[in-house]
């Protein structure tokens, strides 16, 4: 199901664009992810899982930078879903202590802040705790020294469901702090309160009341990276907790060997999944491929690989 | 940002476009192609004080590692010196190049100091550090050649 009535949001975005400014920088990134997956029982399958174009666009006065705009568009699933993830635009405070932004943008909830699993093989539990990575609304967010905080006002409909006004309504949060020398730790806290709709493979639409606290980690040392996010709370009246976690470790120059898993235990139900593979990285492709194993899901056993490609151009 | 401009109170993205004339001169300077993603535009931060005025220069450099790529920021004064460097992510398996003891002894350095980074570069056998020396050289050039003369 694919979000309509974008245009006036493009239209506005496209004038604020091309409005006069002092300065102004941007960036334009273009994406591409084919995938080929294999299952037992299944035929072979190949997809063009996503192409995307994101534009980031800044403006700024006499101080510094003052206002962005960003536009990811994506067309997924064979070019069959078309939408924009993230449309929105954001006024920084001096140097970002505080930052306004309306539209629609990543949650301030978990891993997400400083971390997508959509090109990757193996998907954060963001489909089970919010029902989606985005939404439209209003958010506050920031940076003072080490700390850093977020907290949104959004519909509750996420990128995927049919326009409503004004929508079930989530509140998002989180504060979380980086410590070492380079910023090798990064530890959050979160919440999520309110109703929103299931995750976008659900149908028909319905909402579902949300009560989540989270805990979130991010650790980089050496050649690892560990990423962990554990959330618990209730779903729809019944109670919901959920782990992830997921370690990147670059064992040669251009080999990264990649592991994940998850559990979502709900209703009395855990369904755990799996994955191990491996990110090859010539100059001009990331190449990624693994195993997933779904305990409850139908196949259990699956293969995978992934041809990613990703241009940025600053201008 | 701050941790190199304590005083500053905001700070203005700046993007400028390297030419293939600039290109060619900045890569004969510094003996090495720059790296794809690199080879036509420049960025940098101005960080700024009270009433926006100039207080220096951010630069957020990268140069790849044996492991990926080696990221690090360092401050400019006024003068093109640097009065601040620190690593912000990098995978390498040898880390000495996080150490003070390394990272300081570029403080005080400008794009004059060209020849002195070349013979460090040529001399260093670690990745790590190589890529921080490396990643210096571009920039401190790069910085020189384009913000000397946006236009020409």
């Amino acid at each position: 199901m694919k979000t309509a009535g974008w245009s006036r949001s493009a239209v506005l975005f496209g004038w604020l664009a091309l409005a006069p400014t002092a300065f102004a920088a941007g960036v334009l990134v273009l994406e591409g992810d084919v995938r080929g997956t294999a299952a037992r029982g299944r035929p072979a399958d190949v997809e063009v899982h996503a192409l995307a174009a994101g534009l980031r666009h800044t403006f700024a006065d006499r101080t510094g930078d003052r206002i962005t705009l960003y536009a990811l568009a994506e067309a997924r699933a064979d070019l069959d879903e078309r939408m924009f993830h993230e449309l929105y635009v954001r006024y920084k405070g001096p140097l970002g202590a505080w930052n306004a932004t309306a539209g629609r943008f990543r949650l301030p909830f978990g891993l997400l802040p400083g971390f997508t699993s959509e090109r990757l093989l193996f998907s954060t539990v963001e489909e089970h705790t919010l029902g989606f990575d985005a939404d439209d609304g209003l958010l506050v967010s920031g940076q003072s020294g080490d700390w850093e905080y977020g907290l949104a006002a959004t519909q509750g409909l996420g990128p995927h469901r049919t326009p409503d006004w004004p929508g079930p309504g989530l509140l998002t949060g989180r504060l979380a702090l980086t410590r070492g020398e380079s910023g090798e730790a990064n530890f959050g806290l979160s919440f999520a309160a309110g109703r929103s709709r299931m995750g976008h493979d659900m149908a028909p639409e319905r909402d579902v009341s949300r009560r989540l606290a989270a805990v979130d980690a991010t650790l980089y040392q050496g050649q690892a990276t560990v990423r962990l996010e554990t959330a618990a709370g209730s779903l729809g009246g019944h109670a919901l907790a959920t782990l992830y976690a997921g370690l990147d470790v670059a064992v040669r120059p251009r080999w990264e060997v990649n592991a994940a898993g998850s559990l979502v235990h709900r209703e009395g139900r855990g369904d755990e999944a799996l994955f191990l593979g491996l990110s090859f990285r010539p100059s001009w492709l990331t190449i990624r491929g693994g195993y997933h194993y779904a305990h409850t899901g139908t196949p259990h056993h699956g293969l995978a690989l992934q041809l990613h490609r990703l241009f940025s151009l600053p201008y | 940002m701050t941790r190199i401009f304590p005083a500053a109170r905001d700070y203005r993205t700046v993007t400028m476009p390297i030419g293939a004339a600039r290109r060619a001169a900045i890569e004969k300077a510094i003996g090495f192609p720059l790296l794809p993603g690199q080879r036509e535009q420049f960025q940098y931060f101005t960080m700024t004080g009270e009433a926006g005025r100039p207080i220096g220069t951010i630069i957020a450099a990268t140069q790849k590692g044996q492991y990926g790529a080696v990221e690090f920021v360092f401050g400019l004064d006024g003068a093109g010196a640097i009065v601040g460097i620190y690593v912000q992510r990098a995978r390498e398996r040898d880390q000495t190049f996080k150490e003070r003891s390394f990272l300081d002894q570029f403080l005080g350095m400008k794009a004059a100091d060209a020849g002195r980074l070349r013979k460090m570069l040529g001399a260093e056998g670690n990745r790590g550090r190589a890529a921080v020396i490396a990643g210096l050289l571009k920039e401190l050039t790069t910085f020189r050649e384009l913000a000397s003369n946006p236009a020409g």
